[in-house]
């Protein structure tokens, strides 16, 4: 999703520009390596979509999952929404261009009321999200249980902030990344961690969810991967769009955030590099 | 008299298999029945389902298509463009153009060339093969000129591709020469194809890459210079009808915007040569890697400041040079005795 951080209020709420479209593009090619790296689109129910129609993706950022359904599924039909114009601008330009008449892409915020029916969903989707303020966490898992059919699914997949790896300069950019989502207002504790994951099957349960899954997935980015350089272009962008957030949170100057950076591309480049991603996922039923 | 066979025909004739069906009906996303409607002449598929129709049979899909243009020629190659919406298929949306220019108006300089290459290429990738087919779109840059002020060759960057294509191709980059359809496009200024690179009486230029069957290249322009090209590849012969052809001059147009006005070559100076086989340059290059993180190293410890990006391209201007060497070492020892005298080269590289 686009990504929000200040406080709303502030007026300011993206970690990056959303109009960037290194933003948009990098989140592309994140989305494509991470559905891939986890084993599908749905890889909790082995990727199975029977008695699923209509599937909602929240925070689609500029749908990757969602049109990849309506490509797989002709007969699902997918909708996206995000608080970005330009992302659903574009997601929409997506699935016009494709020839997919079974995507649509809508402008809402997922930290406000949701403008659909109740039970209007088979399969709703949201994913990582961990830089929303945690009190705007429960309201947003109650919209997405009102907006599912009972019978059907909710599924959460976030990701501790989001390198684990040999890089002690990525490692720092990461920490300084948390530090500075703890300083937003996130679930964060110590800025050590997101948080998040202890929280999300909680959530779900909150909400009268049944049959709840916790499920973990390993991405391995090591040097020789097939992941590696997706992974290694997706930090040179993300750690250089992200700066200005972390530098606006009083975290890291830019001098430091400068020598960081080009100290984590050239820790990346080494053939001993080693990095995990763990994206965890809570899957859970709708109650009858 | 025996009638001409249909495409009905043929589909009945393979849907007689009960695997064959199964998959199809699956792949199309659509009921058994309906497939024995259209064998039957009872209904006929709308044109999405035609073309997962022929992306789930790419061995009947010649056939396929012959067959379709005596049944409603919309459905032929050319019909079938013409059937669709030309402005929706072939220009790019105008919701592109916005974000690639909103982009190169705030991007940091740092990113511009390979964020900007990533959101063209993707965007340039769904639209040139909507049903993944089988499509590699590669972003092809000049090398630095020479010391003589000559390009000599080109070198692939930033490269996307579907399935058989790996998903991202910078790592399978090579050198581009005279010989390839790309260094013909960049050398003439204009746009080129080749339309079936594996028949053997074509005398067009190109060689026959791994999945490629044809292939389409036009320059990246600005002021009547030139930068590179973009090279689009397809698993499937005669993919670049005249529609296709000008969306990729099109995307081409607005890949210039990735390039700073200094990497723009008059067309005068390019003068490229021949380059040793893929092969021969896949085994020069596995050493890349290496000499990048030691010419990065080696800048460290001097206190020079040196971007990757930088480093890359200094790496890549060593092997164009070892490269060229092995066609041409004549050539390479007079270059090099030019750029000893001008002291642009250490002695010990000879």
């Amino acid at each position: 999703m686009t990504t929000p951080v200040d406080p709303p209020k502030s007026g300011n709420i993206y970690i990056s520009d959303p109009e960037s479209g290194a933003e948009m593009a990098r989140l592309i090619d994140q989305d494509r390596l991470v559905t891939k790296g986890m084993g599908g689109l749905f890889p909790e129910r082995s990727n199975d979509f029977s008695g699923i129609h209509r599937v909602l993706d929240g925070a689609c950022g500029p749908g990757g999952w969602a049109l990849e359904i309506a490509f797989i599924h002709p007969d699902i039909e997918v909708v996206g929404f995000d608080v970005s114009q330009a992302m659903i601008d574009y997601a929409n330009a997506q699935a016009r261009v494709q020839g997919l008449d079974n995507a649509s892409f809508h402008v809402m915020n997922l930290m406000k009321p949701l403008d659909f029916p109740d039970s209007s969903f088979d399969l709703s989707n949201v994913r990582f999200v961990n830089f929303l303020p945690a009190a705007s966490w429960p309201q947003f898992v109650r919209e997405l249980s009102r907006i599912t059919r009972p019978g059907g699914f909710i599924r959460l997949t976030e990701s501790e902030w989001w390198y684990f790896s040999t890089s002690p300069a990525l490692e720092t950019l990461n920490s300084m990344v948390i530090k500075a989502i703890q300083i937003q207002g996130g679930y964060s504790q110590t800025g050590r961690f997101t948080g998040i994951l202890p929280i999300l099957g909680n959530l779900l349960r909150d909400v009268g969810c049944v049959n709840i899954k916790l499920v973990s997935h390993v991405i391995d980015f090591s040097f020789g991967t097939v992941a590696y350089e997706g992974f290694r272009r997706d930090a040179s962008v993300v750690f250089k769009l992200f700066q200005p957030f972390i530098i606006r949170m009083g975290v890291a100057t830019q001098e430091e955030l400068d020598r960081l950076y080009n100290q984590m591309l050239l820790e990346m480049l080494q053939e001993d590099f080693r990095g995990l991603m763990m994206p965890f996922t809570a899957l859970g039923e709708k109650a009858s | 008299m025996q009638e001409s066979p249909t495409w009905r025909d043929l589909l009945g004739r393979i849907i007689q298999d009960p695997q064959e069906r199964r998959r199809l009906t699956n792949e199309l996303g659509i009921n058994p029945v309906t497939l024995t409607r259209w064998v039957n002449n009872e209904a006929s598929p709308r044109p999405r389902s035609l073309q997962l129709l022929l992306k789930a049979l790419p061995q009947h899909r010649k056939a396929f298509l012959e067959l379709l243009g005596d049944d409603f020629e919309r459905f032929t190659a050319t019909g079938m463009e013409a059937s669709l919406t030309e402005d929706l298929l072939y220009k790019i949306p105008s919701e592109f153009y916005m974000r690639v220019l909103r982009t190169r108006a705030t991007i940091p300089k740092v990113l511009r060339f390979s964020s900007l290459c990533d959101l063209i290429l993707q965007l340039a990738l769904e639209q040139l093969d909507p049903q993944r087919i089988g499509l590699a779109i590669i972003i092809v840059r000049c090398m630095p000129p020479s010391s003589e002020g000559k390009i000599r060759s080109l070198r692939e960057s930033v490269g996307r591709g579907t399935p058989p294509w790996e998903g991202k191709l910078d790592q399978q980059a090579i050198l581009l020469g005279a010989e390839s359809l790309a260094g013909y496009s960049v050398t003439l200024g204009r746009p080129v194809v080749n339309q079936d690179l594996s028949e053997s009486q074509n005398l067009a230029p190109g060689y026959h890459g791994l999945w490629e069957v044809s292939a389409a290249a036009a320059p990246i322009m600005l002021e009547g210079n030139i930068a590179g090209c973009l090279l689009v590849s397809s698993t499937q012969p005669n993919y670049f009808l005249p529609l296709r052809q000008t969306l990729v001059e099109s995307y081409a147009d607005l890949t210039a915007l990735a390039f700073e006005p200094e990497e723009f070559y008059d067309v005068r100076n390019i003068e490229l040569a021949l380059v040793p086989f893929q092969e021969v340059q896949r085994s020069y290059l596995s050493g890349f890697r290496s000499r990048l993180n030691e010419t990065m190293i080696h800048a460290q410890k001097n206190q020079q400041s040196l971007t990757i990006f930088e480093a890359e391209q200094l790496v890549w201007q060593q092997f164009e040079e070892e490269l060229l060497r092995l066609l041409h070492p004549e050539e390479s020892k007079q270059e090099i005795s030019i750029q000893l005298a001008k002291g642009d080269i250490n002695d010990n590289t000879s």
